[in-house]
Formats: structure tokens, sequence, C-alpha cells
């Protein structure tokens, strides 16, 4: 099977009218589960063929993934492709699906998309982002790494921190600082870096569930060819915007199916345990249930309305919502479990002949939970600090989207240099 | 497609928001609270013949607009933000969402009576009561208070001949609309079990009592029978008692609708607010207290609509979901969602949200007044965990 050649620019593709294009995607997805049934086709093969059927992300081009189709089609396809048991591509390549890709189409060369969105699709290559640095978190324009251009090079130092799949990654997204004497936002550009390039080093970083999810990356004199930069020179902070919205709506997107992600694991635990039932556990569950359905719902609402519309700051609603019920989902857990919620299933290293987690990422192969409660319980403590906190969340909600005035800073307009850090 | 207006339905929303920012600003809403029956007939009328959007729910076969094709729930939900957002005085609830509906429900109507109740209904010339509730304002068909003397004049009535004049006696309480309405459709127990009975305004024996609302834009008051004439209408027993929960259904709808517009208005106001009045040298907005405070307003209204929406669409039949557990869903996080917007509000604006001239206490007490309403929230939660945790997976 070959990648397809032709390309056309989003929204315009074949099939004239919105309708058109959205039969036309279904149809495609009907039959790539009919020809590749993927419960019995190698998960690459059934990868390829929905690849190149245009139903990896429907709005891309055709021949990148794509049918130029309105994005809010996608959840129809999704529906098909893995009602019939397909995985869910975001947890097997988060960064990568959700965020590379579009970043990539959106700010890279036709021939950098070409090289890099099928490989990516069906996981031969995963993806990271090498964003935070333990000097910038929140204020992620405050990073330090210096990237100085050499001849058609890009040369790279510093170091990255909460790295998810570092050390699986072949690619990364990569923000760094090409001018310290801009202020912070206007020095910084965007680049695709090759994990598996010399001067790059990955140290797995052990957190609370005993895992090593993360790492940090240390880069020292790491070399980038100029093709490989997204975005013009100091507009990092830009395309880093349009990556952090996709991100953000990725995350706080999730799945349409009712009843799925996390709460789909407190119900399925409270129907397995009878025995642990009580009048106050039932009642704080279905308020859960019920705020987790008002989230599903809103994403849903948000994919129909944004349409073909860029992701916007509306994706941090989800975000917000998704993470902080997450917490309390699995609190309700703990809670329900009774004296099990004293175990855990263990802080040694990771059995290596157990596959299912294989990306890092909080799911199973096909994206299903893993039931283990302790362990996602202790995991979602990050949910409200990762991927933008929920308190500069609800700044970007009163900001971006309310109108209120920033709050006072003292770095605005200061060569980035002289603006104190620590 | 769920979620997706129709540009007819955008129009629909477009009008009914001219029409309640117009007829329905601080002042007239203001104006109404002082009134007898709490609303503005007038306006009513215009609804129904100047915009024609009382029977946009209420079945052609009786005189209104809705149609297999197009049942009209989603345009109902639009109507009803809209008219929310500005607390407009009109009766959608009691008279459109609540007896329209179970009028929609009532089956055979040999008389031509629902016809002509729902004909009336639909130009705004009527206005209309559920008394639905007991003697202690609880919605239950199970224990109403009122109870029928099985039929006077001659005949009795053996709960399936409809026309046959009856008399009813017993009392309930907290019913909508009863001071002002031109007749009253009682759900009232019969030997054959549950029944609907249409009484007239000033019937022999027929006594309203207003009661003081919390919530001075919704009037409740106190009904009682005593061998009251009343007409059955539609049949005794599980038909009756399915026609009344299709009405709290819609009802809640509305209630719900509404709920989204009020807190859509409701949060404009704060963040007008937050960016207006200087504190410290800086509008209040500016800090994270109050910004965040706003941002939690944004997802409680994004999700209130979401919500609402998919009830509406799943009432229209156009999501697999089932349409009573939609309903409670938006019933669920609306009628917390509602209060906790008006608080916030409270909270954001300080003192001044604290006064009676400020308009903030009106939509707080809806908020809480609208909560209590058909059964409130409580109820709705446990229909909604009887359905989606109780239920064998």
């Amino acid at each position: 099977m070959s990648t397809a050649t032709t390309t056309s620019s989003t929204g315009t593709g074949t099939g004239s009218d919105p309708g058109a294009r959205r039969a036309r995607a279904l149809d495609a997805a009907r039959a790539v589960v009919a020809s590749h049934p993927p419960t019995s086709t190698p998960r690459r093969a059934f990868l390829e063929a929905c690849f190149d059927a245009g139903l990896a992300w429907v709005h891309f081009p055709e021949g990148l993934g794509g049918l130029g189709a309105e994005p809010g089609v996608q959840a129809a396809v999704d529906e098909i492709l893995q009602g019939a048991g397909g995985p869910i591509p975001f947890w097997l390549n988060p960064m990568g699906y959700g965020m590379a890709a579009p970043t990539v189409l959106d700010h890279g060369s036709a021939e950098l998309s070409e090289r890099l969105l099928r490989p990516l699709y069906v996981c031969d290559e995963l993806w990271c982002q090498l964003f935070s640095e333990p000097g910038a978190g929140s204020d992620l324009a405050g990073l330090a790494t210096r990237a100085e251009k050499v001849g058609d090079e890009w040369v790279v130092s510093g170091q990255k921190v909460w790295t998810s799949s570092a050390h699986l990654a072949r690619w990364a997204l990569l923000l760094a600082r090409t001018d310290p004497d801009q202020p912070k936002h206007r020095g910084l550009t965007y680049f695709v870096l090759d994990m598996h390039g010399p001067g790059v080093e990955v140290r797995p970083l052990r957190q609370m569930t005993g895992e090593a999810e993360f790492n940090e990356v240390h880069l020292t004199e790491a070399r980038i060819p100029d093709s490989h930069r997204l975005g013009e020179v100091g507009e990092g902070w830009r395309v880093a915007m349009t990556t952090l919205m996709n991100e953000r709506s990725a995350i706080g997107g999730g799945s349409s199916v009712r009843g799925s992600g996390s709460i789909g694991s407190a119900l399925r635990l409270w129907r397995s345990r009878p025995d642990l039932h009580t009048p106050e556990l039932r009642a704080r569950l279905v308020e859960l249930f019920a705020r987790a359905d008002a989230a599903r719902l809103t994403g849903d609402r948000f994919r129909i309305e944004q349409g073909d519309r860029p992701a916007g700051a509306e994706g941090s609603i989800g975000k917000l919502t998704g993470a902080e019920l997450n917490q309390e989902v699995y609190e309700f857990c703990l809670d329900v479990l009774g004296p099990d919620a004293a175990l855990y299933s263990g802080y040694g290293p990771p059995d290596e002949t157990d596959e299912t987690d294989e990306t890092g990422g909080p799911g199973g192969p096909g994206g299903e939970p893993v039931e283990d409660y302790g362990r996602l319980f202790l995991r979602s403590r990050a949910n409200t600090i990762e991927g933008g906190t929920s308190e500069v969340l609800r700044n970007i909600l009163g900001e971006r989207l309310l109108g209120l005035p920033g709050d006072v800073r003292v770095d605005t307009g200061k060569p980035w240099r002289e603006v104190p850090r620590g | 497609m769920e979620f997706d207006l129709t540009d007819e339905q955008r129009s629909l929303r477009d009008l009914a928001r001219s029409f309640a920012t117009r007829t329905f600003d601080e002042t007239a809403v203001r104006a109404q609270l002082d009134t007898e029956h709490g609303f503005d007939r007038d306006a009513w009328r215009a609804l129904g013949t100047d915009l024609g959007v009382l029977g946009l729910t209420l079945p052609a076969a009786l005189g209104g607009d809705s149609e297999p094709g197009a049942p009209g729930h989603v345009e109902l939900a639009l109507l009803a933000e809209e008219l929310g957002r500005t607390l407009a005085g009109v009766p959608l609830l009691g008279t459109v969402a609540l007896a329209g509906t179970a009028l929609s429900h009532v089956g055979d109507d040999p008389g031509g009576l629902a016809a002509e109740l729902v004909g009336g209904v639909v130009d705004g010339g009527t206005v209309l009561a559920l008394v639905a509730t007991d003697a202690r304002g609880r919605w239950s068909p199970d224990t109403t208070d009122v109870t029928t003397d099985g039929g006077t004049d001659g005949g009795t009535d053996g709960g399936t001949d409809g026309g046959t004049e009856v008399r009813l006696t017993g009392t309930a309480s907290h019913v909508l609309d009863a001071a002002a309405a031109d007749t009253l459709l009682v759900l009232a127990r019969t030997p054959d079990g549950p029944r609907l009975h249409v009484v007239r305004a000033g019937a022999e024996g027929l006594r309203t009592t207003p009661q003081t609302t919390l919530d001075q834009t919704r009037r409740l008051a106190l009904v009682r029978f005593d061998a009251t004439p009343a007409t059955p209408i539609g049949t005794a027993g599980a038909a009756a008692v399915a026609a009344v929960a299709a009405a709290r259904d819609v009802g809640a709808l509305v209630l719900a609708a509404g709920a989204v517009g009020a807190g859509a208005r409701l949060l404009e106001t704060s963040v007008e607010h937050a960016k207006g009045r200087l504190q410290f040298g800086r509008p209040i907005g500016s800090f994270q207290g109050v910004k965040h405070r706003c941002a939690d307003m944004l997802v409680a209204v994004e999700q209130s609509r979401s919500v609402t929406y998919h009830a509406a669409w799943t009432l229209d039949g156009a999501t697999d979901d089932d349409p009573r557990t939609a309903v409670d869903l938006a019933t669920v996080v609306t009628a917390a969602a509602f209060p906790a917007l008006a608080k916030n509000t409270v909270q954001v604006h300080g003192g001044i949200g604290f006064t009676w001239e400020h308009p903030t206490h009106l939509y707080y007490k809806r908020a809480v007044g609208d909560a209590a309403l058909l059964g409130g929230r409580a109820a709705a939660v446990e229909r909604l965990a009887a359905s989606v945790l109780d239920a064998a997976s």
C-alpha cells in the first residue's frame, strides 16, 4: 500500500459540499473496517489502511491522512473505527497524533509533512514535546534552552523536563530561544528535533506512582537542519500556541462515547462491587456521572460548533474540567475500594513482559483504562498541572474568552536576559 | 445533527432575543413584581399572534405546529433560553410546557376539548395551569389529594367516556399560575386511577389563594376544590400518569433552558462589572480570585447549554439516548449551575449585588425557586441514579 501523493488544502477536498465530504468519510471508514477488521488485523496494518483512506485526521489534505472534510466529522469516523474495535490513535502516540501532526501540517514544509505524518500515525515513530524546563513551567515563554544558527544548521543546548515518552520517541517538538535580547515571547523559534541525533541525552524522571513516565532531556550542541524549523525565526511562541490549543483540545476533547474514560472505570468498579455500595457513595457517583456527561457533551458541542475553524481557547474548558473530574473520580474509586485502598500494585520496576502500556500513556493498547485504581489515583494528581495548570487555564478562560484584563506583569517589554529567573 | 442549529433555528433565537430584550427590560420586569399575576398578558398574546412561537411543541392535530418531522423541542428550548435571559414575565412554563404537553398526550379528544384549549394557547389568548401537586405542593401523580365523586348530573363516569361532568374535591398547593389561569387542567384520583380534568376559572367551589413566593417572577397558588364541576379528558390510569410525566419532562427542559439564558446573562453582568470596577487601582477582574470565579461561571454556562440542548435534541428523537434520562441530566446540571452562577454574581458585585436595586437578586431567586419546581433537583438526581447506576450494565 502506498502513500497517496495528491494534496489539497484543508476543507476543500474532493466532494462538493460538507455533506458529501462527510458521507465520503463515513463510507471510507466503513470500507476500512470491512477490508481490515480491526479485531483480526495487526494494529499497524489497520492504521496504515486508515491513514491511506484519509481517516487519520479527516480535515487534513488528501494524501496526508485526511480527506479535506470538516473536523467535526472525525467523531463520527472514530465511532465507526473504534466501534469495530480499532485503537484510539491519540493514546498510541499522544504528542504525535494530537499535537505534532497539526503543527507540522500548518507550519512545516510539504516535504516535512510527507516525511513525518504517516510514520507518526502508524506509530513507527513516536513523538515527544520538549517545552517545559526546570526554570520554565507555567511561564513557558521564559525558557532558556538556546538555539544558535551555524550555517544551515541550528545548534541547541539546554535542559528540558517532564517529557513523556522521550525515551521512546524518534521526534520531538522543540521550543528554543533564538534571540535573548528580545522580550521573552519574541525570541523563540519552533523546531522538529531528531531524538536519535548526537547531543540528545534522555534521563528518566521517577514520579509518585513509582513509574518513570516522564524524562529529563539534556541537549548538548544537538543539531537541527533549518528545514526542520516550523514557522519563522522568532515566531515560535505563536506556533506553540496552536500546538498547546490542540493539546488542550485533544486532552479535553476526550471520547464522545458515553461512560468511557475515568467515569467508565468508576462505573465498572461500582457494578463489580455491590458489596461496597453505600447511599453516600451512590449519591457521589451520580453527581460525578452528571459532571462527566456534561463535559462530554460540551466537547461534542464545541467540536460541531467549531466546524472547520481552528482549535481555540474553548479547548481549555475541556482540559480544565476533565482534569479536576479525573481526580475526583479516582478519589471516589479509592473510597469505594475501602480496605483495598490501602494496598498498591507495586513500586518496583515495570514488568518488561507487560506491553499494555508501551506508550507510557495512561491507557492500554486500545486506549481502555488499566484498572489499577491506586495507580490511576496517584497519576491523576498531575492532571491539573500537566498541559497547563488549572490556574493558567482559568486565566486563559478569563482573559481570552471573557476579555478580563491580565494581571499586573513585571516582565513585559523587557529583554529576556534582564528578567529575573529562579 | 445534534448541536448543529439550522438557519431557521438561529432566526427563531434572534427573533426571541430581540422580542425579549425589547419587551422585558429591567423596568418592565420589575413592574410585573407588583401585579396580581406576575406577567404581562399583552406580551403573551404578542408571542402567540405576532411571533407565532407558542405552538412549537403542540401537535398540529390540535392546532399547534409540532409534527413528527419537526417536533419542536430544540426551538422551544431556544425560545425559553432567550426569555430566561431577561426573566421575561410570560407563562411559557405553566401554559405551554406543562398544561400544553399534558393536553398533547390525552389521546382521543371526542369533544374537541383539547383542541379548543390548545388553540387558545397557540394564539396567546389562554393561560392554563396544570394541577399535579398534592396538598403540600409535592409533584407526584401518586399522592394527588384531589378526588372525583365519580360523576353527577345523572352520569357516572367509568373513566373512558369523556365529556361527562364530574365534581372534584380536594386541595393542591404550589400550583404555577393557578390564580391567573383561565382554565385548570387537574390530575385527580378516580376509581379507575388518576385522570386529567378540565376546570374553568370561576367554577363553583373553586378557590385559588395566591402564595407568597421567594421568586416574585413566578406565581404559585393554593387551589381548593369543593364539589367543583369538571370535565374529564383523556383516559384514566397509566395514560394520565404518562401525560403528566411527559409534561414534567418538557417543563424541565424549559426550566433548564431558562437557566442557560439567565446564567449567560449573569456571566455577562459579572464580567462587565469585573472589567469596570476598580479597587487597589486596577480592575477587580485582573485579580485571579475574581477572574477564576468568572472562568468557573463560563464553564457552568457552557456545560448547562450542552446538557440542555442535548435534552432538547433527545426529546426530538435526534439522539440515541433515553429522553427522560437526558432531561434529568439537564435538571441535575442546571439546577446546580444556575444558583451557583447567581451566587457568584452576587460575590463578584460585592455590596451592590446584595441590594434590592441591583437585578441580581431577581435572578438568584429565580434560580432557587426553579430548582424547587417539578419535584426538584433531588428527584431528578434519584431518577438519574436509577437509570445509569442501578440499571443492569
